[in-house]
């Protein structure tokens, strides 16, 4: 085995360790070491353990010092014996170090988009960004009541490949604080104006749905500059009329079987409601303040079963593109509201289609954003 | 006692066998390439050897979450259950078991277990079937010192005598259930046990293979001729922890040096062979060599082996009968 070297990595200890931390060295470089004796200490959240030497040999070098923390698998010294020359071994570093961080590079790349937390003013937001890498005017995408940034699970990653999309949990939903204030649209498009501050953004292109649809118009309203284009999926404020039987059995509903139609009025086609929807809605209404958000909100926007805000105005004056796409069959907000629109305005209705095209049509709700972002952005 | 050159031989390779295999792993298991978990059975090879020199393929036996040397002396191929710990295509179980549920029913081998104390009533229904086909194969259920203390572990015992079934219970009690001490956890003893629930109890120094081959050939043809359940209490020492990482804090300060310099079950069997004139030690030198061979070809056939694809996430899950 003359001239045979010998990577010693970070190991694995136990069933769940990916990292760790090189304590202390228990060889020095040049010293001769029988497999089997202690090389190393290594440090984990949950062991610290000494690391035998794989092999029998000198230790000729120390990659990593003590108190760096490196994955599972990474170099941290090498054994020899005295045929490899100095040349042969920092060969060997470079060619494993080469291999190991382009192996580490290909699996970041392919990795899911992660949710992190932003605080906006005294709220903490959960939020979802992809396409990260991508230049230009970011999309920001918001959810509407009851809802939860994965409503947009469909047209996240589709509009991600063009452009940086931002999807996040409004408060009061989802991962974010349950904290909803007056309930308001302008309140939490005053948030949201705090989240645009906090994630550096110029301008964004906003989508909204539903009521994020008439938060959508607010933002508008309150920071102008900040919106590049809006688009409105079947949302509120354009109209007046509400479905009430959604919005109180959305609050009141806590089992499976009263809250299943429910959520049926989302969507005309009734076969998407599945089981695990309506159990993920049921476990998030029993978080604490959830019912209690909900209930602002729909005291709040929705007294007297009536929307409580009229929007067009707003629409009006926005001085961007706007488009409007809205499902013919919605049962929650009427597709009247789409009526009467600024001849500026696109609007696309699809027939067959509830509250959430965005869901049903998801493929044609992508390819129509994505022209509207595109012509947008050639004006 | 006499014990054939044959037996000798071939008990002395799957001993062999185990230790390289699992001292390799040892090594292997810290490069972070083996998914899961792996508990080692390295100084407890005597145990699972002396026992099941005695065993053909139609005799079953339930195995541990350290199961590796069971699989071994029961005669499943090192190619198949490194493939199969590595999570491959090859694996005995096509890679989808690992390391705790390797399984070979053609072998009689019904698999390692990950859960502490499933092996006892598995072969509780292994045995009655033995019985009602009467195909004179005996039930192994090994265990450990911790399993011991479990409610399915005392249950089996008593279902075995209740239906006289030719099942042996083997205590592999290598003095700790995970961190803690059986003197500590384990109230009376299990000779007490045995007494209690109407069976023989026999008792051997797991690091001495001629006093396991006894002792598991008393028990064994105990229940093979129709007299009931038996137990046997192999007395032992694990040399690695619990689990690979495993820091080992609860040890004594060379306790496992001095268990290695002076209970090696294997230096312990060469010594006696060589000294009786019963092998050559040249003949021993030749199996550690090919054995030392064929570990270092299961590593490599394993690493080089396709993982499984997606459609063979639904193969073999259902079965009918």
């Amino acid at each position: 085995m003359s001239g045979t070297i010998i990577p010693v990595t970070m190991p694995k200890f136990g069933l769940a360790m990916t990292e760790g931390k090189l304590a202390s060295w228990s060889v020095k470089p040049g010293e001769t070491v029988k497999a089997g004796q202690e090389l190393a200490d290594i440090e984990t959240s949950k062991i610290t353990n000494g690391y035998e030497s794989p092999a029998e040999g000198i230790l000729r070098r120390h990659v990593a010092e003590a108190g760096e923390m490196l994955p599972v698998g990474a170099l941290i010294g090498v054994l020899a014996d005295d045929a490899a020359s100095d040349d042969d071994i920092d060969a060997f570093i470079k060619k494993f170090r080469d291999e190991f961080s382009s192996g580490e590079e290909s699996e970041a790349g392919s990795a899911e988009p992660q949710r992190r937390v932003i605080e906006a003013g005294d709220l903490k937001l959960s939020v979802l960004e992809s396409g990260v890498d991508h230049d230009g005017v970011p999309v920001l995408l918001i959810h509407g009541f009851g809802g939860d940034l994965t409503n947009w699970i469909l047209n996240q990653p589709a509009l991600a490949e063009k452009r940086k999309v931002i999807a996040f949990d409004l408060p009061g939903h989802g991962e974010s604080t349950k904290e909803v204030g007056d309930g308001s649209p302008v309140t939490f498009a005053a948030t949201i104006g705090k989240l645009i501050e906090a994630l550096a953004l110029n301008r964004v292109h906003v989508v909204g749905h539903s009521l994020g649809g008439a938060i959508a118009l607010e933002l508008a309203a309150l920071k102008g500059d900040a919106v590049a284009s809006l688009t409105l999926i079947d949302p509120a404020g354009l109209g007046q009329d509400i479905n009430m039987a959604f919005i109180g059995g959305f609050i009141e509903a806590d089992r499976r079987k009263t809250l299943e139609p429910v959520i049926g009025y989302l969507v005309h086609d009734k076969s998407l409601v599945t089981r695990a929807m309506v159990e993920n809605i049921i476990r998030f209404k029993r978080l604490d303040g959830v019912v209690k958000g909900l209930k602002t909100i729909a005291q709040t926007c929705f007294h007297d079963g009536k929307q409580a805000f009229g929007l067009r105005p707003v629409l009006e004056a926005f001085r961007g593109p706007v488009q409007v796409l809205w499902g013919e069959d919605d049962e929650i907000l009427s597709v009247s509201g789409a009526d009467g629109l600024p001849e500026s305005v696109t609007v696309i209705r699809y027939p067959g289609t509830g509250h959430m095209p965005q869901l049903e049509k998801a493929s044609e709700v992508n390819k129509a954003v994505s022209a509207f972002l595109d012509k947008a952005e050639a004006k | 006692m006499q014990i054939a050159r044959d037996i000798l031989l071939s008990s002395y390779r799957s001993m062999r066998t185990i230790r390289e295999f699992e001292e390799r792993l040892h090594v292997e298991f810290a490069t972070g390439e083996i998914p899961g978990f792996v508990h080692l059975y390295c100084g407890e090879e005597a145990s699972g050897v002396g026992v099941c020199s005695h065993l053909t393929e139609k005799d079953t036996i339930a195995s541990t979450h350290r199961g590796h040397g069971h699989c071994i002396a029961k005669g499943v191929g090192v190619d198949g259950m490194m493939a199969e710990i590595y999570g491959r295509q090859t694996g005995v179980c096509r890679g989808k078991g690992g390391s705790m549920h390797i399984a070979d029913l053609s072998l009689g081998m019904l698999g390692a277990n990950g859960i502490v104390g499933g092996g006892p009533p598995l072969i509780c229904g292994a045995a009655l079937s033995h019985k009602i086909l009467k195909d004179g194969a005996v039930a192994i259920a090994f265990y450990g010192d911790g399993a011991s203390n479990e409610g399915s572990t005392l249950e089996s015992l008593n279902l075995a005598t209740v239906w006289n079934i030719p099942a042996v219970f083997v205590v592999e009690d290598n003095g700790y259930g995970e961190a803690t001490g059986s003197s500590y956890a384990c109230a009376g003893n299990q000779k007490d046990r045995a007494a209690g629930f109407g069976m023989p109890y026999f008792e051997c120094d797991g690091n001495d293979f001629f006093a396991v081959y006894q002792a598991a050939g008393e028990a064994i043809s105990h229940a093979r001729n129709g007299n009931g359940p038996a137990m046997l209490h192999v007395h032992l020492a694990r040399w690695y922890g619990h689990f690979e990482g495993d820091a080992m804090t609860y040890r004594a300060d060379n306790e496992v040096a001095k268990l290695r310099a002076e209970h090696d079950c294997l230096v312990n069997f060469r010594k006696r062979v060589t000294e009786a004139g019963l092998l050559d030690a040249s003949a021993l030198n030749d199996l550690d060599t090919a054995v030392k061979s064929e570990i270092d070809a299961a590593v490599a056939a394993a690493k080089a082996a396709p993982l499984p694809d997606e459609a063979d996430l639904l193969k073999d899950v259902y079965v009918s009968y």
